[in-house]
């Protein structure tokens, strides 16, 4: 629907948000009335054919999962039952799903971690952690495209810069591209350091 | 681009701000630009400037420019008492400021922001289609002592005008803001949606260009607070599990979990922009066509403003200082 309602380029139509639950419309009223978008989103949604969405892109993110940056790995692990090997080989290994890019500075909201990884959210959030930091919560995976406050667990950091506001779009990533947050040495995450992910495929 | 300011302080909080960038909500950016978006466009509408051009936001007072060239400015929004080497400026009309001379707002009387409007623009990086700081985005900085604020060096096509009194804002202290409810509306019980739309509401400290916290009356849930994350615009009203609503604002995150009882109609947003915490507010519901029917006002009103606009003296101080 967003793709449909962005090809058509309608005048009045100001932001289109898709989230999870819904798509955020915001139009100019007087430009274009209600009457007439709401006639226009039907006329696509009856339209629509079950085409599925378009394949996504994938990532590999080189990815550091040594100290200082493993701060809640031995927490995941005990909440699991796992090592701390085995928490960093599972999450590394998994291919995981963008849903959808929000919140401040382009933070990708990212899904698909295996049951064994759900840990619940700290009690208490960190006030601040650096960018590039990558941790869980809850099923949620997260990936700080700035400095952030949060109460994920954080189990790693990649160094790439994945929200650079003077391009355009600002994040390499969209809805439905595929990420993997791939192990590697300190040094070679470093020498990643500031590049722009680029897609493998 | 001339150098046209150097910030001697930079007071409590001073931005460069426009209309903001509309159209990004897909990429995670906040839409920004000013608070009270009609005080900015009447400034620029003053000094000939087109209303997307980009002026200072000042909030509450002790921001101190010098002047660096004489230029043409309007002040409108919130009243801060300013003064040009220690003389009262007029504010709603332009005024031109002479080369060497400081601007000072000394202290909030009226309102919680002014806008300052530059012949030109004030220059700054566009980035995104805006020149709006928005600093935990990345996305500038608040100005700070000792920079030099630029502007196009243009020369006014229109004369010195001044807003006729009546359309100037009254900015009170207690407000009645007009929402629309939902989207998650029915997330609420029928108790909680009569406490929104009947008590008042103060405005706590803990209130930012991002957000407004306010407290009072618990609104009560059905069942849980949380949704999965959904899109918010500025004028969301949340309400988390602890039932005290947050009204969101110009520079508020572009997703949220909590549920969205009602959200403030646009021109609403501009009043709220000049509550200070401490100010209380009480919510009325209109429907969506009442909604666009006050937008509808609103723009009429904005273009009844452009005809209407008194040609007046803009040499400042009026009077000549006389050894």
């Amino acid at each position: 629907m967003a793709g449909e309602l962005a090809e058509r380029k309608i005048a009045g139509v100001l932001n289109l948000v898709p989230t999870y639950r819904s798509l955020l419309i915001e139009y100019d009223p007087i430009a274009l009335p209600i009457s007439r978008l709401e006639t226009l989103v039907d006329e696509i949604e009856e339209n629509l054919t079950e085409k599925s969405p378009p394949p996504g892109r994938y990532f590999e993110l080189p990815t550091y999962y040594g100290p200082p940056y493993d701060f809640d790995t031995q927490r995941i692990a005990d909440h699991n039952g796992l090592t701390t090997e085995d928490v960093v080989r599972i999450f590394s290994e998994t291919t995981l799903l963008v849903y959808m890019i929000g919140f401040l500075a382009a933070l990708p909201y990212i899904g698909g971690l295996p049951d064994c990884l759900h840990t619940p959210r700290l009690s208490s959030p960190r006030l601040k952690l650096p960018s590039g930091v990558v941790g869980l919560g809850g099923q949620q995976v997260a990936f700080a495209p700035v400095e952030l406050p949060s109460g994920f667990n954080y189990i790693g950091r990649c160094f790439q810069k994945i929200y650079d506001p003077g391009r355009f779009p600002p994040t390499p990533f969209a809805p439905g591209d595929r990420l993997r947050f791939v192990s590697v040495s300190q040094p070679e995450a470093q020498a990643h350091q500031g590049e722009f992910p680029k897609p493998l495929g | 681009m001339t150098d046209t300011f150097r910030v001697k302080t930079p007071g409590v909080l001073t931005t460069i701000q426009d209309l903001g960038r509309t159209g990004y909500g897909q990429y995670g950016i906040p839409v920004s630009g000013a608070m009270d978006r009609f005080s900015l466009r009447i400034a620029n509408l003053l000094v000939g400037n087109p209303p997307e051009a980009a002026g200072l936001e000042i909030t509450l007072y002790g921001l101190k420019l010098e002047i660096l060239r004489s230029v043409r400015v309007a002040i409108t929004g919130a009243d801060m008492g300013p003064v040009v080497d220690g003389s009262p400026l007029p504010m709603w009309q332009t005024v031109v400021l002479p080369a060497g001379s400081t601007l000072v707002f000394k202290q909030i009387r009226r309102g919680a922001r002014a806008y300052l409007a530059v012949e030109g623009g004030i220059d700054a990086p566009c980035c995104l289609g805006s020149r709006s700081i928005h600093q935990k985005a990345l996305l500038g900085r608040p100005i700070g002592k000792g920079d030099i604020l630029r502007t196009a060096s243009v020369s006014m096509q229109t004369g010195s005008r001044r807003l006729p009194e009546s359309y100037i804002p009254e900015f009170p202290k207690e407000l009645c803001i007009r929402v629309i409810m939902g989207p998650q509306d029915d997330y609420f019980t029928r108790e909680g949606i009569d406490t929104f739309l009947s008590e008042p509401y103060t405005i706590t400290p803990d209130s930012d260009r991002q957000g407004y916290r306010l407290k009072g009356p618990i609104i009560t849930h059905r069942s849980g607070a949380d949704i999965i994350s959904d899109a918010i615009l500025p004028g969301s009203v949340q309400v988390p599990g602890n039932g005290q609503p947050i009204i969101m604002m110009v520079d508020a995150q572009t997703t949220g979990g909590y549920t969205k009882i009602a959200c403030v109609i646009g021109p609403d947003i501009d009043l709220l922009a000049q509550l200070l915490p401490g100010r209380k507010v009480r919510f009325q519901k209109v429907s969506v066509q009442q909604a666009h029917e006050i937008l509808r006002q609103r723009e009429a009103c904005v273009e009844a403003i452009t005809h209407s606009l008194i040609p007046c003296e803009s040499v400042f101080p009026a009077t000549p200082f006389q050894p």
